[in-house]
């Protein structure tokens, strides 16, 4: 029904444009458009506003290139531009004829940042239709974190609607939504295993990372293919006017970063390098034995980020990044494993005239994994891997000051790889089959101002994802034996499936301070990730839609409460969400994941719901910064093959979820820091029974998911010191503790016999991570 | 299969194990209170036929409370049966508290059999089939290295000797369980199942490890059909799997009805035996 009157609207705005042009074409317009800029280093701002003085609801903000574009009646303005944390512009303007403008915005210091507060009207979370939450890695430096590596994904799993995997997972589930179901962009690339050391430490070197936005609902129809969320990272642009060295000295790791101007400022390039050692820690350990083979031991990660983009003329520009990780683990050659991402993104950015942007883009991306064990004269090697090549066009059509459309295709070409076995005879393990798919992408959308008080964003997306061959598809049979096969020949298009995403986003601007927006969305998704496992490991393996697994899909409605005080100084918002999951993967009991080239049969299928508030306070500006985020929530699953059928608890349910981020700057030497977070337990499947077979003591179970962890809480603190701050050297120190007062979590609780009395069971609760203080030396040149 | 899990899991284990000491964590167990709900307790029916003699035992028992019940009750005066396709059944008779022992039925491979328990007015029904007998064709006695490597990569290679046992998998679908017996006691710590599915039809060898001297090693080879391969299959990863990388427990896939515990199998055995005597291992270079 809602996708119904949907695409209704969708189809009436499109039929009668007159109505969204309602300006009346008698009066004479031009356009204002161009780029914002950051004056220190020429990076482009993202999200940026530019609104005439005289009408501020015509307003636009920039687009994640930088680019703007406002169509006015001709007349005399006064524009402002304006961007957290940037000096406010004000610039008088007799438009006559269509301008090509630059802007460029200067850094706010702190000593100014109290006193131009007043007056300014950073309200875009209350007045733009659009639903995100919006990170610069620049507020998030002092959040104190695990072994001071800045995390920026740790960071969003403070927002409310967000709640960690679970320590030590760098996964995180967004209402309700699994793991897999976050699409999390670098430049565009997707990163399908952002997680380094099973997921202690993100793949996101914080130092290479300008901003990111999280999408938990109402996601604009550019984005697809995920059900739960879009996290959009953007590299570093690197500085086109000065070269410049920065890097830090941590416990565990180094990082070290150099950009700079190409091209006599042309263009500029940042590279970001990053790598652990944990192996020199492993050589630590003694040595005995002449055949000692301690050399051939390693244990590390390692980043690389390279950003460098080129302006070609006034209206055409080239970017280029690339991401390259890699975890390596090797125990004497006997036991070897590592795994990382490779991405690359080219992109084109074309001016087509005043009111048409558009890019273009290619991009590649890569995670793959390599297994090798040697046991005496028993050998396995094993290569996993998954590779996209992903061709994407958006244009940005600035209709008019009322009506922005965005319109493009995306069309990815999926390569999986799930073992590529080469083994000892006597092990007998095979390859799995490759498989092969065209995930293809067609959209549009309007952002469109209908009166001062009422705007909208709509758009519909159409998705289609094919199989190809070559390809055997295997049919099951109720208890997963192979009932028969098809083989495909090379090229061979032998499944699609498809459908419409309707997008709607509609906000109702009370005033200048306070709004609401309700918002739907549906998602598909086409690509799963398998992991039957309570913690993230490298084998976790993704599977396209084919006959066998249906594509997800998600509807999601939301309705929130928006409003700021005492000059935008604090936001607060109250969101709601309803959310429904069709066609969800769970396993069957026993389920072999792990090499297995009929995996498809391992799977049971159900639907799940998920609805809870969000409630959110953020204080902006001032010594004392920071936010409180609390979510109180329900999701559940329902699948025919699990639980007797009955609806469970998902895994994602977390009741309770509460983060207290505050940042205090007591003057311009030293920040504290502190971060407060409790989340209810996971829920878990425990024992209510027990009985004896074979001799073997063995759990019985009534329920699934019918228990729950004790609640997780914790308290991490940081202090920086900024010693020296100057025009050519800045340094400072950064000291944190991480669960200061050492709250034994449970990570994993386990039943086993007691070893003081076999025939007594006992409960043993494992915890990670009590107490763990780091510091970290930062500088730049 | 379960081979190549468990080395994924053991390797996963030793990169999360030798990360611990670095970072610092003072990670740490202890024993907690966990409070379990008491399920109403359900009847356990256990019993396995095979193609020796008789008498077979089916035992019935009884869930208990997850901590706090030492002794599992047995279930007394129930009506036991045994049925084969060919329509001979046997009832069985209680000889001890919850202990029921066949008096005619022999298993023969290619039949199936049908066991009924009705106890406390509840009828309770398991099947399976025997599959063909499979001889061992031999055991011999291997020197291998077995290899070990400390997380400072030092190596702690060790001289061990392998028992291989070889039979001829026919070219049916098969499954089987093995049993290793060391002077007559069995290590009851995991489960040896295999599946041929990548070697219907083949010679096939299975290897154990740590065979030591002086002793005698009787390997069982059991050939059971797919339901009692999937009991002990789910069995073995509900109770020896690592809860770290473990899946989401549930109970064991059981071929019974109405909701008993445990299970019901046919298994066709055969056995060989060996002796690790010093002249053996002298002999095996």
């Amino acid at each position: 029904m809602t996708t119904r009157i949907c695409i209704l609207v969708f189809i009436l705005i499109a039929l009668f444009p007159k109505w969204c042009l309602s300006e009346g074409e008698s009066v004479k317009t031009a356009t204002i458009s161009g780029f914002v800029k950051d004056s220190r280093n020429g990076e482009t701002l993202t999200g940026a506003v530019i609104y005439p003085e005289e009408n501020p609801a015509i307003g636009i903000a920039t687009n994640s290139y930088g680019y703007f574009s406002l169509t006015l009646p001709i007349g005399k303005y006064s524009l402002i531009i304006q961007f957290l944390g940037y000096k406010t512009q004000r610039v008088p303007l007799d438009l006559k004829e269509n301008l090509q403008l630059t802007f460029e915005m200067e850094e706010e210091s702190i000593a100014l940042k109290e006193i131009t507060i007043t007056g300014e009207k950073n309200n875009n979370n209350v007045v733009q239709s659009e639903l995100i939450s919006k990170i610069n890695v620049r507020e998030i430096q002092n959040i104190p974190v695990i072994l001071g590596e800045k995390d920026i994904m740790k960071t969003i799993q403070l927002l409310p609607g967000v709640t960690p995997a679970g320590e030590g997972n760098a996964g995180f589930y967004v209402r309700g939504g699994g793991v897999d179901q976050n699409l999390i962009l670098l430049d565009e690339a997707p990163v399908y295993n952002p997680s380094h050391l099973l997921g202690f430490f993100s793949t996101f070197n914080s130092d290479a990372i300008k901003d990111i936005t999280l999408y938990k609902g109402g996601f604009p129809a550019e984005y697809g293919g995920r059900l739960s969320s879009v996290v959009d990272i953007k590299m570093s642009e690197g500085n086109n006017k000065q070269f410049h060295l920065s890097g830090g000295i941590g416990i565990i790791a180094s990082r070290l970063e150099i950009e700079g101007p190409l091209f006599k400022s042309k263009g500029s390039f940042m590279i970001a390098a990053r790598r652990t050692y944990a192996d020199l820690f492993l050589r630590l350990l003694p040595r005995h034995g002449a055949d000692s083979t301690a050399s051939k031991s390693t244990l590390y990660f390692y980043d690389l980020n390279i950003k460098a983009n080129y302006q070609l003329s006034s209206k055409d520009k080239l970017y280029f990044s690339c991401y390259l990780g890699r975890d390596n683990f090797n125990l004497g050659g006997a036991l070897g494993l590592n795994w990382g991402n490779v991405t690359a993104t080219t992109r084109w950015n074309h001016i087509i005239n005043d009111k048409i942007f558009s890019n273009t883009s290619l991009i590649f991306n890569k995670y793959s994994y390599n297994f090798n064990v040697a046991v005496g004269n028993l050998t396995m090697k094993v290569l996993s891997e998954i590779k996209d090549w992903n061709l994407k066009e958006d244009l940005h059509y600035y209709l008019n000051s009322n009506n922005t459309i965005k319109f493009g295709f995306n069309s990815i070409y999926h390569t999986f790889v799930p073992s590529k076995v080469d083994s000892s005879a006597f092990l007998r393990v095979r390859s799995m089959d490759n498989r092969y798919a065209l995930e293809n992408a067609l959209y549009i959308s309007n952002e469109q101002t209908i009166t001062p008080h009422i705007k909208a964003t709509y758009g519909l997306r159409y998705s289609l994802f094919s199989s190809i061959g070559p390809g055997t598809i295997y049919t099951y049979n109720q208890v997963a034996d192979v009932v028969d096969s098809v083989t495909y020949r090379k090229g061979k298009i032998f499944n699609t499936y498809g459908g419409f995403e309707p997008r709607l986003l509609v906000n109702f601007i009370i005033n200048d301070s306070s709004s609401i927006k309700i918002s739907y969305a549906r998602t598909r998704q086409y690509i799963h990730l398998l992991s039957n496992t309570t913690s993230t490991t490298p084998f976790d393996l993704w599977v396209p839609s084919n006959i066998n697994i249906l594509p997800e899909i998600a509807n999601q409605y939301t309705l929130g409460y928006f409003r700021n005080f005492s000059n935008n100084m604090y936001e607060t918002s109250v969101e709601l969400y309803y959310k429904t999951f069709q066609n969800q993967i769970d396993y069957r009991n026993g389920a072999n994941l792990i090499l297995n080239n009929k995996v498809e049969s391992q799977l049971v299928f159900g639907k799940g719901w998920s609805y809870g508030a969000e409630f959110l306070i953020r204080k902006k500006y001032g010594k004392l910064t920071g936010w409180i985020s609390y979510t109180l929530s329900k999701t559940k699953r329902q699948f025919p093959d699990i639980n007797n059928g009955n609806v469970f608890l998902a895994k994602q349910d977390r009741p309770n979820n509460l983060a207290i981020v505050g940042m205090y700057e007591l003057n311009p030497k030293i920040t504290f820091s502190a971060t407060w977070i409790f989340y209810s337990g996971n829920v878990v499947t425990f024992p209510s029974g027990r009985y004896l077979v074979d001799g073997n003591i063995v759990p019985y179970y009534t329920e699934r998911n019918g228990y729950r962890m004790p609640d997780y809480h914790r308290l991490d603190i940081g202090l920086t010191w900024q010693k020296k701050k100057s025009e050519k050297f800045e340094s400072n120190w950064s000291f944190s503790i991480y669960n200061v007062y050492g709250r034994s979590n449970a990570y994993a609780i386990n039943f086993q016999e007691d070893p003081n009395n076999p025939a007594k069971m006992q409960a043993v609760q494992l915890s990670l991570f009590r107490f763990v203080p780091a510091i970290s030396y930062n500088f730049k040149f | 299969m379960g081979i190549i899990k468990k080395i994924i899991n053991k390797a996963s284990l030793r990169i999360i194990i030798s990360l611990l000491p670095f970072l610092m964590t003072a990670g740490c167990q202890k024993v907690i209170n966990v409070d379990l709900n008491n399920a109403a307790p359900r009847i356990v029916i256990e019993g396995l036929i095979n193609d020796r003699r008789g008498p077979y035992s089916i035992t019935l028992t009884k869930s208990g409370s997850y901590f706090n019940q030492p002794e599992l009750p047995s279930v007394s005066g129930a009506e036991v049966t045994i049925t084969d396709n060919t329509g001979t059944t046997d009832t069985l008779k209680e000889t001890a508290p919850g202990i029921y022992l066949t008096s005619r039925t022999k298993g023969i491979p290619g039949r199936t059999y049908t066991l009924k328990v009705l106890s406390e007015n509840i009828e309770y029904k398991g099947t399976s089939t025997m599959l063909n007998h499979v001889d061992i064709d031999s055991l011999t006695l291997v020197k291998s290295e077995f290899q070990r490597i400390d997380l400072g990569g030092n190596n702690h290679n060790r001289i061990h000797y392998e028992i291989h046992c070889f039979f001829r998998d026919p070219p049916q679908k098969n499954f089987y369980r093995f049993k290793v017996f060391k002077n007559d006691s069995i290590n009851t710590q995991s489960y040896r199942l295999y599946d041929d599915q990548y070697t219907n039809g083949e010679e096939t060898e299975l290897r154990v490890s740590g065979a030591e001297a002086g002793s005698t090693y009787r390997i069982e080879l059991q050939s059971i059909d797919q339901p009692t391969y999937g009991y002990y299959r789910t069995l073995s990863d509900l109770i020896f799997s690592n809860p770290l990388f473990g899946s989401t427990p549930a109970n064991p896939n059981t071929n019974l009805s109405n909701g008993s515990l445990g299970y019901f199998g046919a298994a066709a055995i055969s056995s060989k035996t060996i002796v690790i005597t010093d002249s053996l291992i002298n002999s095996v270079k």
